[in-house]
């Protein structure tokens, strides 16, 4: 195990990310794990590695940090124009710290979360099966400025790595969606769903738990007793103001709002990468035909 | 009874017992999230209960022959019966006293029974863990006498001490970690629910049955510091070994 860098400004938020924690959703422990799960795993394969390492995950940026020892990292995800010793760097593609060197991670015009990913991953100690941070329940490490985060030796690639352009996912303020219907999605008055279906959504605020957004008030049908379900990262929740609230990674594992349905997994990276004032359609997918 | 499906993924679904709370139900979930875990491991990564719904997640994409011809048709000859009562029963230790006790007083102007009418109340029923959840380790108990239901606080604490036990609506519970609530507190558990430390860190599971038992001030400041000598010592206290 080796020191890799000392975080002097820790920014809005940021995380350590894994894969995600699984079987304990049923003792109340979210998954956690990447909320852009896309970034990150494209991020792994630049580095060639498929396994579950861990990769530090940046809420709208604002660190920086000072190298403890020469290695080699990515920075995927949104891009936070960030620098090393003042010097721009590009995204998607490696780059090389050395000891001493100062590395800027500053705020993205586009797309809401970066995630900065050494060779062989960070290294966490593992509670429940992952290193994934899990505040609520004082899971992995609080970063603090001052903070020091660990890796392991890996010799640096002969040559830098990247991504091809075209592969590089674009996070525009404008994102459409697919959800799957709830079973509940009739509690709610019919032309409240399609306004739902056809009008636009604005993010107001959100963190790890979930996204908060305005647009067309969804009213119930009739007041009903709705009984606590399972949730999970993607799910709409209507709570009685009518606005609808995403769960995020960090969502809890039982709501007891009512529910419009849920975002396909394979969108939740759009979702996550939107920032405040960014819209968003929801696209009807029927998976139960 | 062959449940409704929900399917809320690719690789998630939902099967549904009923839409209202009550033991019958909930001994249908109990067994279908028994059976699914046994019979159909190799399909699934965790599954999660509640009053009447298992949602499971699969490991891979759901194909309508392997819910219907695969698991329906495994289930259909499953043996329900049994599904609650091979659980534990577990007996939590309560002191409802000072300084602990934050709001007993006022809880027991507003129902109009003594203090030690509340806490009689409290500890007599056999209640049932439905599920787990809200908060990590946090049981939604069902057997709350009629008696004890009181609205919760209008402006919800800012933190609630691990711990604290605390009525509301309809609902009794156990605060596994500090957390803002807005739950009447009657009482406190030197027990952790919930602790990382212990080789199993979670004390309770869907299925259990809970009961309380008062203690005083002294017992509890006793049993707290042993058990923060010893983390595994609430399995031989509980008698869960």
């Amino acid at each position: 195990m080796k020191q890799l860098l000392k975080v002097l400004k820790k920014g809005v938020f940021c995380s350590l990310q894994d894969n995600g924690r699984f079987h304990f959703r049923k003792f109340g422990i979210p998954t956690a794990g990447p909320m852009d799960k896309l970034s990150f795993e494209l991020g792994k394969k630049i580095l060639g590695n498929d396994n579950n390492i861990t990769a530090l995950e940046i809420f709208y940026g604002g660190m920086s940090f000072e190298a403890l020892s020469k290695h080699e990292y990515v920075l995927v995800g949104a891009d936070m124009n960030a620098k090393v010793n003042e010097k721009e760097i590009e995204s998607w593609k490696t780059f090389i710290l050395n000891e001493g060197d100062i590395l800027k991670v500053q705020f993205s015009k586009q797309g809401s979360i970066a995630y900065l990913i050494p060779i062989g991953g960070f290294k966490e100690e593992s509670i429940l099966n992952s290193c994934s941070t899990y505040l609520k329940a004082n899971l992995g490490c609080n970063i603090q400025n001052g903070t020091i985060l660990y890796g392991e030796d890996y010799p640096i690639f002969k040559n830098r790595r990247g991504l091809f352009y075209k592969f590089i996912p674009q996070f525009p303020s404008h994102h459409q969606v697919r959800v799957v219907p709830s079973y509940q999605l009739n509690y709610f008055e019919e032309k409240d769903v399609n306004r739902f279906f056809s009008e636009e959504f604005q993010l107001s605020s959100g963190d790890r738990m979930g996204y908060f957004y305005k647009g067309p008030k969804l009213k119930m049908k009739c007041k009903k007793d709705i009984l606590s379900e399972p949730t999970m990262f993607g799910t709409i929740q209507i709570p009685p103001e009518g606005q609808p609230i995403i769960l995020m990674a960090d969502g809890q594992t039982v709501g007891g709002y009512p529910i419009v349905g849920k975002i396909l997994d394979d969108d939740l990276w759009k979702v996550a990468q939107q920032r405040y004032g960014d819209r968003i359609s929801f696209i009807r997918e029927n998976i139960n035909e | 009874m062959i449940p409704v499906i929900s399917i809320q993924d690719k690789t998630i679904a939902s099967f549904i017992f009923g839409q209202e709370i009550n033991l019958s139900t909930f001994q249908l979930v109990t067994a279908f999230d028994q059976f699914i875990n046994k019979n159909c491991k190799r399909y699934i990564i965790e599954t999660v209960p509640s009053y009447h719904m298992v949602t499971v997640f699969f490991n891979r994409t759901i194909s309508s022959d392997l819910l219907t011809k695969e698991i329906l048709a495994m289930w259909e000859k499953y043996p329900v019966g049994n599904a609650l009562n091979t659980t534990k029963q577990i007996t939590i230790p309560v002191c409802y006293e000072e300084p602990f006790a934050l709001d007993l007083d006022r809880v027991s102007k507003e129902i109009n029974l003594s203090k030690e009418q509340i806490i009689e109340k409290h500890c007599e029923p056999l209640y049932t863990v439905f599920f787990i959840g809200f908060l990590p380790g946090f049981p939604y108990l069902g057997g709350l006498q009629k008696d004890l239901y009181i609205p919760r606080l209008e402006i919800p604490r800012k933190n609630v001490q691990k711990g604290s036990v605390g009525i509301g609506g309809q609902q009794t519970g156990i605060y596994p970690v500090d957390s803002p609530g807005g739950w009447n507190i009657i009482g406190k558990t030197p027990i952790d629910l919930f602790n990382v430390k212990r080789k199993h860190p979670f004390l309770l599971q869907a299925g259990n049955q809970l009961k309380f038992e008062k203690i005083s001030k002294e017992q509890f400041d006793e049993l707290e510091q042993q058990l923060s000598k010893d983390s595994e010592y609430v399995f031989e206290l509980l008698k869960m070994n």
